[in-house]
């Protein structure tokens, strides 16, 4: 067999190693090696060479993730920092959970799909059948605009472009009566956004607004004790971290209980 | 807050520097497993994005184990390397979500570390000869494995340089070009010429050591 040979099995070989045959081409390839010594040994050898570069790389990713978590302790804690990047490492459970908050907002509906009136399920239609109160409202004409800027608010967050929900709801917030009706996803919805943009006691006193007797409240004092985490109040945020452990149901009992191992690093 | 929502800048092992990282916040199973086969500075960026996300995991899995800390991350990162393997090689098959894959991991690697704890038998947690499934196939098909288990750590016998270009190369997957920048090369020729020359050499030393094995 020609050098040339050996070293278009050996790129083969490289190819098999790196995932890139498809099967006939492996099977191929398997049955040349079987029935060529010469070849079969040239191979044998790249193959251990791969096989100890693999070994040694994932050797290295080891030890990168050992030295992150070095960094991780060099890091000067939240108590001790006013420095933003050292809370990175526990911003992923907050980010997924404002997920979640959009995902439920958008399917919560779903169950509900079966009123054959809604021939196509909107966002806003989906967030509203959650709100009891929506429905008496839906026959009142002078309501369908503020409907229609709900929904442009609830677009609005879910592309992350707080300051414009903000704005739709300042105009919603014109009339006192529909914010009365719905004030728990109102205020869980302003101070969510308030909290995006760094106006801590704003989202506060929104959230706060949120009754213990609304169907909210859980996200509020959730979304409550990460503003305080925010704002480098540890020790509310700690207090108000323990009120959702009290209660095993809370949806956030999970994240909250690992917020609050963080704090003991 | 913003940084919460664009978790734009992870926190990187060499020093206490700061990258751009990720753009996204969170990614599908699917684009981790493509970030993790594409290699190179996407295969890098999604080891760090996975190191940060499963962090969560640590407090629940020594909940029950209840490890010294350093055991703990030490686990965590054995777990994570078998995980990233099995995303590239394609053991993962997609049954489950890859996190839930990876906490099972993350367990097992734990009682694992547990038992060795328990019978005093300090060994690294990291077994030395797992195998990527691919390099396995081929090593058993050529009766190979008992000799590449004798060389693993003959690496260190190889010039930096050249450790990096093969690690780039056959490791991490970065193309000729970016190994070309990475090892400042003059191109993505002479880089692929320094990493003929690299893998000749480590060659040769394992040949040296396993004498007329090969």
């Amino acid at each position: 067999m020609s050098e040339k040979d050996v070293t278009y099995y050996i790129n083969q070989a490289d190819q098999y190693l790196d995932g890139q045959l498809d099967n006939m081409e492996r099977q191929e390839f398997e049955n040349v090696l079987q029935g060529n010594t010469d070849l079969r040994q040239a191979i044998k050898k790249h193959v251990i060479a791969r096989s100890v570069i693999n070994q040694q790389g994932e050797q290295e990713l080891k030890l990168t993730f050992k030295k992150a978590f070095e960094n991780d302790k060099k890091v000067p804690t939240s108590n001790q920092s006013k420095s933003t990047h050292s809370k990175l490492p526990y911003l992923l459970p907050f980010l997924l959970g404002l997920g979640l908050l959009i995902y439920g907002w958008l399917h919560w509906g779903d169950a509900f799909s079966s009123d054959d009136s809604h021939e196509k399920k909107s966002p806003m239609l989906i967030a509203e059948i959650q709100d009891p109160t929506y429905e008496l409202f839906r026959s009142d004409a002078t309501l369908d605009s503020l409907s229609t800027l709900w929904n442009e608010a609830i677009i609005s967050f879910s592309q992350r472009n707080y300051e414009e929900a903000l704005k739709k709801i300042t105009l919603i917030e014109t009339d006192s009566v529909y914010v009365d009706n719905n004030r728990g996803k109102l205020s869980l919805l302003k101070g969510v956004s308030l909290l995006h943009l760094e106006s801590y006691e704003q989202s506060l006193t929104t959230l706060g607004k949120i009754s213990s007797t609304n169907p909210y409240y859980d996200q509020s004092l959730w979304y409550s004790s990460l503003v305080h985490y925010f704002k480098e109040d540890y020790s509310t945020a700690r207090t108000t971290l323990e009120s959702i452990l009290q209660d095993p149901d809370h949806y956030k009992s999970q994240e909250a209980e690992r917020l609050l191992d963080s704090f003991k690093d | 807050m913003r940084h919460i929502i664009k978790f734009s800048k992870l926190q990187i092992a060499d020093g206490n520097s700061y990258i751009q990282c990720m753009e996204k916040s969170s990614f599908t199973d699917e684009e981790i497993i493509n970030s993790i086969r594409s290699g190179g500075k996407s295969y890098e960026e999604m080891s760090m994005y996975l190191f940060e996300t499963y962090k969560g995991f640590i407090s629940k899995v020594n909940q029950r184990l209840h490890l010294p800390q350093s055991d703990i991350e030490d686990a965590y990162a054995d777990a994570l390397v078998k995980l990233i393997r099995k995303l590239r090689d394609g053991s993962f098959q997609g049954k489950s979500k890859v996190s839930s894959y990876f906490y099972s991991i993350f367990s097992n690697v734990g009682v694992d570390v547990l038992r060795k704890n328990t019978s005093h038998k300090h060994k690294p947690t990291l077994e030395l000869t797992e195998y990527d499934a691919r390099v396995n196939n081929l090593l058993h098909m050529m009766d190979a494995k008992d000799q590449a288990d004798k060389v693993i750590k003959l690496m260190d016998n190889i010039s930096a340089s050249c450790k990096q270009i093969l690690l780039d190369w056959g490791y991490f997957g970065f193309s000729m070009e970016e190994i070309a920048i990475r090892s400042e090369l003059s191109g993505a020729e002479s880089a692929r010429s320094m990493k003929y020359k690299c893998l000749k050499k480590l060659k040769i030393i394992i040949a040296n050591k396993l004498g007329s094995h090969v």
